[in-house]
């Protein structure tokens, strides 16, 4: 490494300190505004300490007045997008599948919130060969789990599960799996275990 | 997002025969497979005192032994006869029950409904036999004879029939905005209606009354949901209806509402 990278470098990282490295990753044009986000992507983002972003669970998209609406919490927010408007993850904006979460960097004018960049939240990948499609599983459901020898397990909370669930499926919710572990699956390793949720969200 | 996360967890535990229906429960759902709910489920309903539709699937006098209270009867599963009474909603609860929830027998009403658009409905778990069992209270006599749905309105939403109501008799404390854009409110407007484009709105907020409710419109319903939103926020009053609102392009002034 070059003498004057690492002085730039040097530079930039304590300019990063002394602007709050948040401020640097989320300027935004020269507005700094607060961000505001859905509780379940802060499990794993740390939007609360940056700025000028908007993340929650896309409600819907009009394609006529060229606007997103995003749930975050109990609040709908509304932005405008326009050609300039940066979109990632997804084909078009009308394309964004509704319910996914999304990450909108944010600004303003004339009162109105514009999208500079909208990135759709990209999907867990899972190995190709540990995938099971609809018709497999349905094949499955149809031997029952002793015939078929499965155990099928939905990861979703349990009010989803009792409001409709695949047949056979065990109400298995993803966030209480290490309390449910021993009561849940199967004793046997070598026994198939499925999982689904609520799809790619 | 879940289940990949869940599967990890299974395989550090030692399972070597792990896989993730990725798609879940939308795709299961499109591929036109039966859905089975549980009794927990149908209490909650109750518990939230929402509507929904409760389907006897058994024969005419073993329901009137007893059933699950607000149940409607299709005898013999035959379902087709109460088609006509369903809701236009197509997100309505709709849950089939039989004696033990089998489910070979419950399929081809299933089918049948589900065939006709509804996206959620359900095959009670252990039928009358679970819902009995879990401790809850038959209705003796005949069932319900109708369907009575009733789709709640969320916050902020207009019933569609006082929005048509409105548009004929306007007045009060009530304003329409038209949040169209302006290439479709150049097709017509509801007669009263002021007209400010979505894309417009937070610029022209001043144009409004603070002394009005303002009762919000587009062409579907989606629109007016965010303009409902941007009003909220800028501390107006308003409600939104969810109702389709078209106009003739021919016959100027000639406009149809419907859910």
């Amino acid at each position: 490494m070059g003498k004057r990278m690492l002085t730039v470098l040097c530079v930039g990282v304590l300019a990063a300190f002394a602007m709050g490295l948040s401020q640097v990753l989320g300027a935004v044009s020269d507005q700094t505004l607060p961000s505001k986000s859905d509780k379940s992507c802060l499990k794993c983002h740390e939007y609360d300490k940056q700025d000028n972003i908007l993340a929650g669970k896309l409600k819907n998209v009009s394609r006529k007045a060229k606007t997103i609406a995003l749930e975050i919490g109990k609040d709908l927010e509304v932005v405008h997008y326009d050609d300039a408007t940066k979109l990632e993850n997804a084909p078009t904006f009308k394309k964004i599948p509704m319910g996914e979460s999304v990450r909108i960097l944010y600004f303003k004018k004339d009162g109105k919130a514009y999208a500079k960049e909208v990135v759709v939240k990209k999907g867990i990948e899972v190995p190709k060969d540990e995938l099971i499609s609809a018709e497999e599983l349905a094949k499955l459901v149809a031997q029952g789990p002793e015939k078929g020898k499965y155990a099928l397990l939905d990861s979703r909370p349990g009010t989803n599960y009792d409001q409709g669930h695949i047949p056979t499926a065990k109400k298995m919710p993803f966030f209480m799996f290490d309390k449910l572990k021993d009561k849940v699956l199967p004793k046997d390793k070598s026994v198939l275990q499925v999982y689904y949720c609520g799809g790619f969200t | 997002m879940l289940s990949p996360l869940a599967a990890r967890k299974a395989e550090k535990l030692g399972y070597q025969n792990v896989r993730v229906f990725h798609a879940g429960m939308p795709a299961w759902k499109k591929a036109g497979n039966l859905v089975v709910s549980e009794t927990a489920g149908l209490k909650r309903l109750n518990e939230l005192d929402a509507s929904y539709i409760l389907i006897d699937l058994r024969p005419t006098g073993e329901i009137e032994k007893g059933h699950i209270p607000k149940a409607v009867a299709a005898p013999n599963a035959d379902v087709a006869s109460l088609k006509d009474q369903f809701p236009k909603y197509k997100k309505a609860d709709i849950i089939l029950y039989n004696r033990n929830g089998d489910l070979k027998s419950a399929a081809k009403a299933f089918k049948e409904i589900t065939g006709w658009g509804y996206k959620m409905v359900s095959i009670l778990s252990g039928g009358l036999d679970a819902w009995q069992k879990a401790g809850n209270k038959l209705t003796a006599g005949p069932a319900e004879s109708k369907i009575a749905y009733v789709r709640k309105l969320l916050p902020g939403e207009l019933d569609v029939e006082e929005f048509k109501a409105l548009v004929l008799k306007p007045g009060g404390d009530a304003l329409i905005l038209d949040v169209r854009n302006t290439k479709e409110t150049a097709e017509g407007t509801l007669p009263n209606a002021k007209a400010i484009p979505l894309e417009e709105l937070e610029i022209r907020l001043s144009d409004l009354p603070k002394d009005k409710t303002i009762m919000i419109h587009c062409s579907t319903g989606v629109r007016a949901e965010m303009a409902h939103n941007v009003l909220k926020k800028a501390g107006l009053r308003s409600k939104y209806v969810n109702a389709k609102v078209k106009f003739d392009k021919e016959k100027k002034g000639e406009y149809t509402i419907t859910d």
